[in-house]
């Protein structure tokens, strides 16, 4: 009896080491390096900052200096002094050309004899202020960004090319301001207008600074600026434009997997202790034909951009089985997966997936997917449009100048749209929402 | 002769727990391993894990409780010895207490699955070694003195 148990714990001793030995072919980790985002903040900064100095500017200054307009200017080069342990800031005043003006002088930015450059005042040039800019550098431009329709097509092609291109940034802080003075050239017909805000905020006017540059350093001179209290005291709306929203791809770092069906998460298709957080590994059986999970992801939004549209979201999967010791992708399977819902909600990305594993043989299989906005995905701020000049108006507010609509800025959504528009169109090239990948092994 | 036969009894009662818990509770997981849907955010392996962790500590417990009966018997005064029926109730009350602790230690260790009989097999699994482990242990290797106190000890007994 003794002899026949002995004989039996060695039949399963055998089999349970048979068992564990036919499952040693480990699938590799992704190929591909995680794509990382660049938001860091520059030890040192050369800052330029340029003012708007045209006519239409002293209207922002005629009311004295306790104004938005006025504290706004004290903060401007402050913020960089806090924002930085070593900086160079060089001052430019603009209008038809530019001009370089030292510290002291860029400190009468407050008062209207600034603006009296007759050299100076024609027009607003901002697209030369971004040819003269060094992309490396902040540059900062105060401005009402009073644009007529050709040159904001102008100035949005220039940042573009220059800027989003080039995975640099372009910010845009609008505030509103009082304001006591002339509005020119207002639609084909250049009608002049002539406003006094008083002292109601909801009469105010806007202007705004655009700040260019690196993503990290714009949005470090944007904490500046909220920690003046800028936003606490001004009416003020923060925009940053970039061609990534994320600061990286999602993956399943802090992710939650909500539910599943029929698929279980599993640990060894990769080696044990090889770790990418890309990857997540489930175990599909052989008797279920649809597999199915929903996963929230957790990602880390750069602060100021807009919102994306959940319905101008793309996904693209790329399915390979492992062959050998290497995944070899088989477009075959494409449909093999599909993305049943997706949404994106404040830091959270929500994925339905659904495998039809009937179409899978046994063996391990990778799905790549990859999350990403379409072109003109992002979602433009109501502020903007509350703050554009419906320029349908003007030939009404020409025969009813009472009428017209002075707390507004001529084509500012046209200028947002195209920013936003523009930095959509490099997402393809180095962004994703998230990039994560399925692991199945398919019994 | 005597100490030969109780270290006999002592090691067999262990080597019974350490062949369940190395042989047969792998064995229960691979069974399970092809039934369980555990919940979202835990891996098929750790639900196993789990379950073969407490289904360990229920088996150390049988044991410990099989090695109390076995020394309990060997502290019996044979001049004030108990009737059969008393023997009998000792026995059962022992293993009424290894049933509580592996019931506890089931709902502390066995997982929550989504769906399918895995959550049961694996209770299952828990009682029947449960009532292996002890009941193999005390009927194969209770002192000679209560050998047949076990109930259905007469029918296996060899040694």
């Amino acid at each position: 009896m003794l002899k026949k148990a002995v004989t039996i714990i060695t039949i399963i001793v055998l089999l349970l080491s048979v068992i564990s030995c036919t499952n040693n072919v480990y699938a590799p980790a992704p190929d591909d390096s995680p794509k990382l985002g660049d938001f860091k903040v520059s030890e040192g900064i050369t800052a330029e900052i340029y003012y708007d100095a045209t006519p239409s500017m002293i209207g922002y200054v005629n009311p004295g200096e306790a104004t938005s307009y006025g504290r706004t200017m004290q903060v401007l080069e402050n913020s960089i002094i806090k924002g930085w342990s070593t900086q160079n800031v060089t001052y430019y005043k603009f209008g038809t050309k530019i001009e370089p003006i030292n510290r002291y002088e860029s400190l009468r930015a407050k008062i209207p004899a600034f603006y009296n450059d007759p050299g100076l005042s024609l027009e607003t040039h901002i697209d030369q202020v971004i040819d003269k800019a060094v992309p490396e550098n902040l540059t900062i431009i105060v401005t009402d960004l009073f644009q007529n329709d050709a040159d904001i097509n102008l100035l949005v092609s220039k940042i573009k090319e220059k800027y989003i291109a080039n995975s640099l940034a372009v910010g845009v802080v609008g505030f509103r301001s009082e304001f006591t003075g002339k509005l020119y050239d207002i639609g084909i017909n250049r009608y002049t207008y002539t406003y006094d805000s008083g002292a109601e905020p909801e009469k105010f006017r806007p202007f705004y600074l655009l700040i260019l540059g690196k993503p990290g350093d714009i949005i470090n001179y944007f904490n500046q600026l909220e920690e003046n209290d800028i936003t606490g005291k001004l009416d003020s709306r923060f925009l940053l434009v970039t061609s990534q929203t994320f600061k990286n791809p999602a993956t399943f770092k802090g992710a939650v997997i909500e539910k599943t069906d029929r698929l279980n998460e599993i640990s060894n298709i990769m080696k044990p202790g090889l770790v990418d957080e890309r990857v997540k590994q489930f175990l599909i059986r052989k008797k279920d034909t649809r597999s199915s999970c929903n996963i929230k992801l957790k990602n880390e939004r750069v602060p100021y951009t807009p919102d994306y549209d959940n319905d101008k979201i793309t996904t693209s999967i790329k399915v390979s089985k492992l062959t050998g010791d290497k995944f070899i992708e088989d477009q075959l399977l494409n449909e093999s997966l599909v993305i049943d819902s997706l949404k994106l909600q404040g830091q959270f990305i929500e994925i339905g997936l659904v495998f039809d594993s009937s179409r899978l043989q046994a063996g391990k299989y990778s799905y790549h997917i990859s999350i990403r906005p379409e072109e003109n995905a992002y979602i433009i701020p109501e502020w903007v449009y509350d703050w554009n000049m419906d320029t349908s108006q003007i030939e009404k507010w020409n025969k009813d100048p009472s009428t017209f609509d002075e707390t507004t800025t001529l084509n500012l959504e046209p200028f947002i749209s195209g920013l936003c528009q523009s930095s959509t169109q490099f997402n393809k090239t180095y962004s994703d929402i998230a990039d994560i990948y399925f692991y199945i092994d398919k019994k | 002769m005597n100490g030969t036969k109780t270290a006999v009894g002592i090691i067999g009662i262990i080597a019974i727990g350490v062949i369940w818990c190395f042989i047969v509770l792998n064995l229960e997981s691979l069974a399970l391993k092809e039934l369980v849907y555990p919940y979202p955010n835990m891996t098929l392996e750790s639900w196993t894990e789990s379950f073969i962790k407490g289904a360990q500590y229920a088996v150390v417990a049988s044991g410990i409780l099989a090695l109390i009966w076995s020394g309990f018997s060997k502290a019996l005064n044979i001049s004030k010895w108990p009737d059969t029926n008393s023997l009998r109730l000792r026995w059962l009350i022992l293993l009424i207490i290894a049933t509580i602790a592996t019931g506890v230690l089931a709902l502390l260790y066995i997982p929550a699955v989504q769906t399918g009989g895995g959550k049961i097999l694996a209770y299952v699994f828990y009682f029947f070694n449960l009532f292996v482990t002890y009941w193999l242990a005390t009927a194969l290797f209770s002192p000679p003195i209560v050998k047949y106190i076990p109930l259905g000890s007469k029918r296996i007994r060899f040694l």
